[in-house]
Parts: structure tokens; sequence; C-alpha cells
């Protein structure tokens, strides 16, 4: 029983974590910015942002 | 509040490296143009306690937008206003970096000059007086080294000292001839008479953009005020067909011809002294007469490239299998020391034999962008550019969009979301869109594990040489591509480019580590992250919802009269082997009867046609998330349909073992993964870049369409030639 509750929160825990870097992602990466597919190459505590200029559309 | 100052300048010229120097910041740096594409900040406090936000801004050549780069950094100037600009500059190219300068003293900014790279400089035998240069444009000149921070302290101080006089923005005013001069008066009256956008520029800046042929200024102004704008481009009309009458040229051309004038008027004035004589050929330049030699050149780069990956696979086998033995003897001890459950199974199918695979690639990285940053650091790879831009011309691509490709995978160890921002550096949206929509085609970092997963297993004896073909594939595959939408949707023009190659340096060897150990550390953190977190998920899809009651129950009725019938003759041995015999048969059951079970099995209507069966199809479901979790993906896979606890073997092995597998199928596999669907995080990044989700989903679509008809081709193909035994 207490292997099942446990797993369950793993995966909640996961299914949380995930959710997070994909609103991220989608919502205009205010942290992240896309830098590569992990994130920003770069952290560091210094560094404060890296702000993505949204672009005019191509086509 | 802390003053702000913008670090500007042309490509390689060094801002990324004086950011790092000044904020203490990581930021990539590359010895090749065009390595930042957006503005990034950063903390400083001087000396005295002062703080300041030091902001690094794209390399431009020009504060006229052509290019997204060029834009960010214009709009930032003109509309955030910094306290002071540091223009850095090459010294060993001066004339062509203070274009930029004359730029921003035409804009007003408050400007101190950073000649940067006064070593290479003096090794050119180039000889240069700051403060005869710093007299002349009446700015603060300050000859720096960015990568030792040498003469920093000196820059920042005069920074400071320039923030706090607080001076207001005063243009400089260069004369460009009689006929443009005049146009500039009086569009710069109208614009002063009519308030048209003086909130945020200044009259004659504008007018002098109008001029130059700003799309972005224009339409602006085509926004603002119709009326005016109209106004305006008539004078620009009028004044630019009586210089075309009279001397075959246009406005921008004078314009440009003027400002180096103007320059070569500054530096003729013991402002620059040359040693030797200036057509003596430097060492970069003597170099580059052999390894971009029209002939010697690609015969080099396709050395170099195969030297690289054999470098990469005959270092890193013995560690990776050091990892693998590891993983192996930590699962071992695991299965011993935990009770039966679901626990035990997520941290053996799920964790070890999941994320385990991948990690277990981190030597084979390790070494692969450590042999990047080689190329990288000693300017080799600019090169490489250079010499595809032939190539890629060809297949209606631009010059620019080369390093977009390298950037990505071009030399297997990239990542496409970088590649896909590099794509800002060019100034034709179509052009932009193909490469957009190509360059996650290379063989990014993600595809690596996998690609050496199933080259080690099935293609053992000729991994370097499989892998340098593999990468000529990619290669002439997303050309082809880019070809053909170049042809349809996105037919039209291409435009002119210019490559500037870099002088080559020498790698020091803490850089090459500080870059190496920067990917990989990006690698792992991932697989620890983001990787571990969907192997969990996809152990739970392959878990639950289990097996049915009236399964189980055939299940252990088959087991009661395995041993029922072994009581009365059979030997103890054969009755263990009918067991284990059950336990998989259930296992793979349970498997199948799993939530992505049942996906993969459903898959396998249109599968078997490229030779996927059902546990592929669920890796490279997971694999649009990440493409690492094809590796994990398997891994659990494997592991949760394996009940012998003595049998936990490499991924590797098991593959090598299990008769659905061959070297047919294996590359049926390795040619999809390459060119299948980018993952999530590059759809997001091209639909963004382009700013339509349109192109998003058509890359999914194009790209999985594409590499399900090229698996096809080669698994069916190497069937009918009979080399899937």
């Amino acid at each position: 029983m207490w292997q099942n509750i446990l797993i369950l929160l793993i995966i909640a825990a996961c299914m949380f974590f995930l959710g997070r870097r994909i609103r991220r992602q989608l919502g205009g990466s205010k942290t992240g910015c896309g830098c590569s597919c992990s994130g920003c190459d770069n952290p560091s505590a210094k560094t404060k942002n890296c702000e993505t200029k949204t672009t005019q559309p191509l086509h | 509040m802390p003053i702000t100052i913008a670090l500007a300048g042309n490509p390689n010229a060094g801002k990324t490296t004086l950011f790092n120097t000044l904020t203490g910041a990581r930021q990539h740096v590359g010895n090749y143009p065009g390595v930042t594409v957006e503005k990034k900040a950063g903390a400083y406090i001087f000396p005295s306690g002062e703080e300041a936000t030091i902001v690094d801004l794209p390399g431009t050549y020009s504060l006229t937008a052509y290019s997204v780069e060029e834009v960010v950094a214009r709009d930032y100037l003109v509309q955030e206003k910094p306290d002071v600009v540091i223009n850095i500059t090459d010294a060993s190219n001066l004339e062509r970096n203070l274009y930029l300068s004359t730029q921003f003293l035409e804009l007003g900014v408050p400007m101190i000059i950073a000649l940067n790279m006064i070593d290479v400089a003096q090794d050119r035998g180039i000889t240069l007086d700051a403060q005869r240069l710093a007299d002349l444009l009446k700015v603060p000149v300050i000859p720096i080294l960015a990568r030792s921070g040498k003469g920093t302290p000196e820059l920042m101080a005069a920074a400071l000292d320039l923030a706090q006089k607080n001076t207001p923005w005063n243009p400089l005013h260069i004369s460009y001839g009689e006929d443009v001069d005049l146009a500039l008066q009086t569009m710069a009256q109208c614009i002063t008479t009519a308030g048209f956008m003086t909130d945020s520029y200044t009259p004659r800046w504008l007018a002098l953009k109008y001029l130059e042929g700003d799309s972005q200024i224009q339409e602006k102004g085509r926004k603002n005020n119709p009326a005016v704008n109209a106004q305006l481009q008539e004078i620009v009309a009028k004044v630019g067909e009586h210089l075309h009458q009279t001397m075959e040229t246009y406005p921008e051309a004078i314009i440009a011809d003027h400002r180096y004038g103007y320059l070569k008027s500054v530096l003729r004035q013991e402002v620059i002294s040359h040693k030797f004589d200036t057509d003596r050929l430097h060492a970069s330049d003597r170099i580059d007469k052999v390894l971009t030699n029209r002939f010697l050149g690609p015969l080099i780069m396709l050395g170099v490239l195969l030297g690289l990956y054999k470098f990469t696979f005959t270092y890193s086998e013995l560690p990776v299998a050091w990892i693998e033995t590891f993983f192996n003897w930590l699962g071992g001890n695991l299965s011993t020391l935990l009770p039966d459950g679901h626990l035990k199974s997520m941290l053996i199918s799920g964790v070890i034999d999941g994320m385990g695979g991948v990690l277990g690639f981190v030597p084979l990285i390790m070494f692969m962008f450590f042999g990047i940053a080689i190329l990288e650091d000693s300017g080799y790879l600019a090169r490489v550019a250079f010499m595809m831009d032939r190539v890629f011309r060809i297949f209606g691509l631009h010059g620019s969009s080369v390093m977009a490709y390298i950037v990505s995978g071009g030399i297997a160890g990239g990542c496409a979301v970088p590649g896909v921002m590099a794509a800002r550096t060019l100034r034709s949206p179509r052009e932009r869109l193909a490469t957009l929509l190509t360059v996650s085609f290379m063989n990014c970092g993600a595809k690596l594990p996998v690609l050496a997963l199933l080259t080690a297993t099935f293609f053992s004896n000729n991994q370097a040489q499989l892998m340098f073909l593999l990468t000529l594939l990619a290669w002439g595959v997303a050309l082809t591509a880019a070809k053909v939408l170049r042809l349809t949707v996105l037919r039209g023009e291409s435009t002119p480019f210019v490559m500037e190659l870099p002088p080559y340096r020498f790698p020091t060897f803490r850089g090459l580590l500080i870059h190496t150990w920067e990917r990989t550390w990006q690698y792992i953190k991932k697989a620890g992250t983001t990787i571990l977190a969907i192997s969990i998920l996809i152990w739970a899809m392959m878990t639950f919802p289990g097996l049915p009651q009236s399964e189980e129950e055939f299940f252990a009725q088959q087991r009661q009269e395995a041993i029922a019938s072994s009581d009365q003759a059979t030997e103890a041995l054969s009755l263990k082997e009918k067991l284990a015999a059950i336990d998989t048969a259930q296992a793979g059951s349970s498997l199948r009867h799993s939530l992505a079970g049942r996906v993969g099995t459903a898959m396998e209507s249109v599968s078997w046609l490229p030779g996927f069966d059902w546990r592929t199809n669920i890796a490279l479901v997971g694999g649009f998330a990440a493409k690492e979790v094809i590796v994990t993906t398997l891994g659990t896979a494997y592991s949760l349909g394996e009940t012998d606890p003595e049998a936990n073997g490499s991924l590797a092995e098991t593959l090598a073992q299990d008769p659905h597998w061959n070297p047919v199928v294996a590359l049926a596999l390795i040619v999809f993964v390459m060119f299948y669907a980018p993952c999530f995080v590059t759809v997001v990044c091209i639909s963004r870049e382009s700013g339509s989700w349109k192109w998003g989903l058509f890359s999914i679509c194009f790209n999985t369409g594409f590499a399900f008809l090229l698996a096809t081709l080669v698994y069916q193909g190497g069937r009918a030639l009979g080399f899937a035994g």
C-alpha cells in the first residue's frame, strides 16, 4: 500500500515538473528563454534574464 | 538605481567575452560571428560601490534594420536609452569596426570605444593611438583585452564617469554630399514640423533611415502618420532617381561611401600605422590558403570530421563500458535489496535501465564536445561555414544558414534550439524560414545516444565511419529539403552573403575544458531532470493498468499445472525453466496490456512498413518530448519484459540478442530518428521564431512523413536485398 502511495506521489511530482516546463516553453520563457533544449546554456547567479524578442510572422 | 551599460559592436568583436569578464557570467562564446542573437543582462558592481546593469547586445554591422538581431540592438539603444554604450571594436580590423561606431555617433548615444584584441593588432604590425582617436571622435577610447580582462578597470571607470556626467545625446552630423544633405534637411524639417515620431527619434536620424531604406522605420512611419510617410517617401524616391541618373548609384551606397570617407579621414590623422606592408599575408591568411583551398579545403574538412568521430568513439569506448558496468551493478544490488513491487520496478526498470542508458553515453558526449570545442575556439568552424556557403547557394539557402546548421548538430552533438535562434541573422524571411524548417535534420546531441547505441550494437566495427556517413546524409537531406521548400512554398530570390573570417586563435586548454564541461553538464542536467521525469511517466504508462484478473488467474493456473506435472517425473531444472517462460510470457502480456503497450501495438498497423515493433513505437512517441527518451524507453520496455534477474545485461546486449532486431531494422530506425518530428522544445521555438504555429505543425508533419518514407525504403530495400537475416 505504502509503495503505491509513494509511486503516485512521484508520478504527480514528475507531471507537475514537466507541466511547468511545458507551460514555460509555451508562455515565452521568462527564465529559460530556450537557449537550448535543456534551457539556457549558461545559468549564472549574476545573469538576470535573457529576453527573447517577439518576431513578426514570416508569412 | 543601477546605471545601464550596453555592450555593442560588430559580430565576433568580443562583446560576450567582455560581458562574461565583467559579470562573471558564462554565456557561450564562439570564435565565429553571430553567437549572440538576443540581448542578455548581467550585474556589475564598481569598486566604489555603484551598481550597473550590463546588457550584451547582438553583434551588428549597422543600425539599419536588415536582420532580427540588428533590430534587437537598434531598438534597445533607441527605446531603452542606456546610460552608456561601450562599443567593442576589433582593433585588428578597426576601419570596418568603426563603421558601426560612426552610426552610434550619428545617433548621439553617450559612447566609449573599447579597442579589443590589441594583441592581435600588434602581431599584425598595427600601431594605434587611442588618445588621438579619442580626441578626433570626441569620445573616450580605451584599449582592452577582453579575454584576460586587461584594461577593463579603466574602461569601467570611464563608463562610470560618462554615466555620472549624464550629458544629453549629441548626434554627429556627417556630410553626405550636396544631394543627400539637401534631402536630409528637407526631410528633417518636414519631420520636425509634423512632430513625426520625434518622441523616439531625432529628425535627422529618422530622415537618414528613410534614405537608407530601413523597412522597419518606414513601416512604423506608415502606421504613425501615412501622410507624412508618403511625403518622406516621395523625397526619397526623388533623390534616389536623381542619384541614379547622375551617378548611377543610390542613396544607401552614397551614405555608406561618405561614412567610410569620414572614417578614413579620421584614421589618416596618425591614428593608425602599419609596421608591415599592408598586403603582407597574415598567419591566418596563410593557413587559409590551404584550409579553404577550393580543392584541398573540402577534403581536409571531411578528414577533420572523420578524425573527430574516430577520436570520439575510440577514446570513449572504455569509460562508456565502465558506466554501463556501474549501472548493471547498481541494478543488481537494488534488485536483491528491495522487496518486489512497483517501487522496485520503477527504480530498476524506469530509473536505472531507462535514465542509466542515457547517462552511460556521458563520456562519448564529453569527447565529442571536446573535439567540437577545439574546432570552434580555433576558428576552423567559421572556415567550414565559409566553404559550405558555395554549396548552400546551390540549394537556395543563404551563407548565414551554415552556422545555424552547424550549431544544430552539423557536426553531431549540437542542439536545434540555438540553431533555430541563429537563423535570426538571415535577412530574407523566406531563406530564414527554409533554414528554420530544416536545421532539425542535423544530428543534435539528443540524437547522439540513440545513434551511438544502435551503431555500437549492430555496426561496432565501423562506428566512426557510419557516423561520418550519417552526418553527410543529414546534410544532404537537409539541403535537399531546403531546395524543395525554396522551389515550392518558399520560392524567392537569394540574397548576397559576405562571410567574415575571424583570425585563427590557439585554443586555451582552460577554455576547451570550460566549453566541454558546460555542454556535458547540460546533458547530465537534462538527463537528471527532464529525461528522468519522462522516464518515470513512461514507466508508469508501461506498467498500468496491469493485467485483468482473468489473465492473472490464467497464468497462475499455468504455474500450478507446471508444478503439479513436475512432481511426478520432471527434474527441478526443467521446472525452473518452465516457470521462467511463464513469467516472461506474463510480463510481456502485461506490457502489451499497459497504456503505452496498447498505443505501441495500435501503431504496428503502419509501423511494420519500416520494421518497427510496438516497443520501438512507444520509444518514438516518447522521443517527441526529447530524443534521448528513445533510449530510456527502450531500456525500460526491455527491462519490464525481462523477468530473469541474472540476465540483466546492457540494453545493447539485449537488442543484439532480440530476434526482432537486425542491422536493417537498426538502420531504418537510425534514419527515422534522424529525420522525424523535431523535439517539442524545437517545435515551440520554430513556431515562435516564424511567428506562427502553422510552421511548427508543418515541421512535425513534413519531417515525420519524410522520415517514414525514408525508413520504409531502407527497411524494405534491405529486406529485398536479403540483409535482414
